[in-house]
């Protein structure tokens, strides 16, 4: 098993190497001179001149990538063009905001779609497996955005229950941290719940129609053990395989739901970069996105086997 | 008796409304003694089979009428919670695909001792224990291992020992096995065939044992019921349903059994198709087939009419002479 992940993790490198060179490639694409930027508009050209030679603009481009991975092997991912702050010290002052809300999104996906994949599941066609089928189509089709909103209009605001914007650590208390993540969290999560939910409905509608399932019931075990033992551990593997997915595209949705919420996370840096055109400060972003991505994907690959023994590594 | 299934009529919902799929079907079994049910696929016998258990999924299936008695006590009369506790533990059951009958995503030791957990009350520790002996005892070598091992891992045969082990596991009093040997090579299916003998002279079980094949029923069992669209239209001692069988039907299917020498005589097959479940024939279900049939056949549906020992659904079979075979 460690030699699995072991395994994965080099296999990353290569990957990472062609990301960084296409974030590299950004800054060479995008029009306009970061030495103009820079200088502002009253510049001198001689100005303009020593800056291009000090952020080392004159070298060829494969040197300046070069001293660029370098740099960023060694954590430095440059230093923004506005706030004069280390990127990577920015980066990882809002890391934990997006990832307590990514988390508590994909917790929050699973205590809905696991219990209600089931129980819609094992009865096709009851009343539950409507209501949960229609809730399902519901969440699919609710925009985040607007799901947002109306949770912040009606519990933060009408009834304020819970504080409609804003993000304190868990270090500030626990309680306090909860009340401030529980909306963005269910906000982001409502849209992975329904997608999960569907596709454990379906697993599970086919699992309960195996032989296994038959043989577990012959066995005389409870209702209980043969629906979320033996029928869940076979109907989560696709599941797995989703919320891998998923997880990927909560990451892009905490853009929308931390400008919605006003949480200082990833999500609402990267808005602010792109407009202000702080050319390190979107790599980074990008960077480190990624690299969340590929991590989601190895731990999905780990859960793999334990779900489904066949795909093992001997 | 260890067994008596009485008057079992099953039932399922199709397209054509509410269709008898098992109808009057009465035999059973004694404590060591072996059954064979028979019959070609669509006649019933996994559907008889599956009642006993309860197992025959509802909807669209329901058992409309008959009991089922173990020990005297009707199955079919018991709460859900109580029924349970005699699954896996009283009654045993082997299915006939070894491949998809074993849960993939548990090693095999697991899914042994969790039977012996449930219903024994075993620590984790010692259901472990008793899944190796299980093991060990349908000779899988180096149970220790094996038990770590997951279905994936063993070949046909080996899965087919386990999920023996694993219908024994609590030592029940009766054995079903639905066709445990049909998926099979020939000779894995004699080697379990006689595993299956040993275990239940050991353990004094009676055996339930739908099969579509007569050679592997003249192999292990002492009684045969035949079952016909539904019906059971023989039964006997092996012995004597295959030296003097009393119907058409019967001796049908010991006709187009491949015996040894003989080799270079065609089989005879039984000529048309059976009778589709919603579209029964008036008298006897087998008569549009059967070469002897008079017109009285299409009349009335017969009764299963003989003694104890032998028992013949045929309205003629007073009045026939049918070929057997000295092969069992």
């Amino acid at each position: 098993m460690l030699r699995f992940v072991l395994e994965r993790l080099l296999a990353m490198i290569p990957l990472l190497l062609v990301v960084s060179l296409l974030v590299f490639s950004m800054v060479l694409l995008i029009p306009g001179d970061p030495a103009y930027l820079l200088a502002g508009e009253d510049a001198s050209p001689e100005t303009v001149e020593r800056i291009r030679e000090e952020l080392g603009l004159n070298e060829p481009v494969l040197v300046r990538y070069g001293h660029w991975l370098w740099a960023l092997l060694q954590g430095d991912l440059g230093t923004s063009l506005f706030s004069d702050q280390s990127v990577a010290d920015v980066l990882l002052q809002r890391l934990p905001v997006t990832l307590s809300l990514a988390l508590m999104a994909i917790a929050i996906a699973l205590a809905i779609s696991v219990p209600a994949g089931i129980l819609a599941g094992i009865r096709p066609g009851s009343v539950i497996d409507r209501v949960v089928t229609v809730g399902a189509s519901a969440g699919l089709a609710i925009p985040n955005f607007w799901l947002g909103l109306m949770l912040a209009l009606v519990l933060a605001i009408r009834q304020p229950w819970f504080p409609a914007t804003g993000y304190v650590p868990m270090a500030a208390g626990l309680g306090q941290w909860w009340s401030h993540i529980l909306l963005p969290a269910f906000t982001l999560g409502f849209a992975a719940a329904a997608i999960l939910t569907r596709q454990l409905r379906g697993a599970m509608v086919d699992v309960m129609d195996q032989d296994f399932v038959r043989t577990a019931r012959a066995k005389g075990l409870p209702h209980r053990k043969v629906v979320v033992k033996h029928a869940f551990k076979n109907a989560a593997i696709p599941m797995v395989t989703i919320l891998g997915v998923q997880a990927n595209s909560l990451l892009g949705g905490t853009i929308i739901v931390e400008q919605v919420f006003g949480m200082p996370g990833i999500g609402q840096l990267a808005v602010a970069s792109v407009f202000t055109r702080d050319l390190p400060m979107i790599q980074g972003v990008v960077i480190m996105a990624v690299f969340v991505a590929v991590l989601i994907n190895l731990l999905v690959d780990i859960s793999y086997g334990y779900f489904n023994p066949k795909v093992r590594p001997q | 008796m260890l067994l008596t299934v009485d008057n079992l009529n099953v039932e399922f919902l199709t397209e054509h409304g509410w269709v008898r799929v098992v109808d009057d079907v009465n035999f059973d079994i004694a404590p060591g003694e072996t059954l064979g049910l028979v019959g070609e696929s669509g006649s019933g016998k996994t559907v008889s089979a599956m009642s006993i258990m309860q197992l025959i999924p509802n909807p669209p299936g329901r058992i409309s009428q008959g009991g089922i008695f173990l020990d005297g006590e009707n199955l079919l009369s018991l709460p859900d919670e109580q029924l349970r506790q005699r699954r896996g533990r009283d009654i045993g059951m082997v299915f006939q695909e070894s491949m998809t009958s074993l849960n993939p995503a548990f090693t095999i030791g697991e899914q042994i001792a969790e039977t012996v957990r449930t219903h024994l009350g075993l620590s984790r520790r010692a259901a472990m224990a008793r899944a190796v002996e299980a093991l060990d005892l349908v000779r899988i070598p180096d149970p220790h291992q094996r038990a770590r091992a997951y279905p994936h891992e063993f070949s046909g045969g080996m899965r087919q020992r386990a999920a023996i082990a694993m219908a024994l596991a609590c030592e029940p009093k009766l054995l079903i096995a639905d066709e445990p040997t049909t998926a099979l090579d020939v000779t894995v299916q004699a080697q379990i065939l006689e595993l299956l003998r040993q275990l239940q002279n050991r353990f004094d079980m009676g055996v339930l044992f739908v099969t579509h094949n007569l050679g592997v029923v003249a192999d292990i069992c002492d009684r045969v019921a035949v079952m016909y669209a539904g019906q059971i239209v023989e039964t006997a001692p092996v012995e004597e349903l295959f030296r003097h069988p009393q119907h058409p039907y019967t001796e049908g299917l010991l006709r187009a059994m491949p015996q040894l020498g003989q080799a270079g005589q065609r089989l005879q097959v039984i000529r048309g198709a059976p009778p589709v479940p919603w579209d029964m024939p008036p008298g006897c279900r087998f008569a549009p087939r059967c070469p002897y049939a008079k017109p009285i056949c299409e009349q009335h549906p017969p009764n299963l009419e003989g003694d104890h020992l032998h028992g013949s659904r045929c309205p003629l079979h007073a009045k026939l002479s049918l070929r057997g075979t000295t092969h069992a």
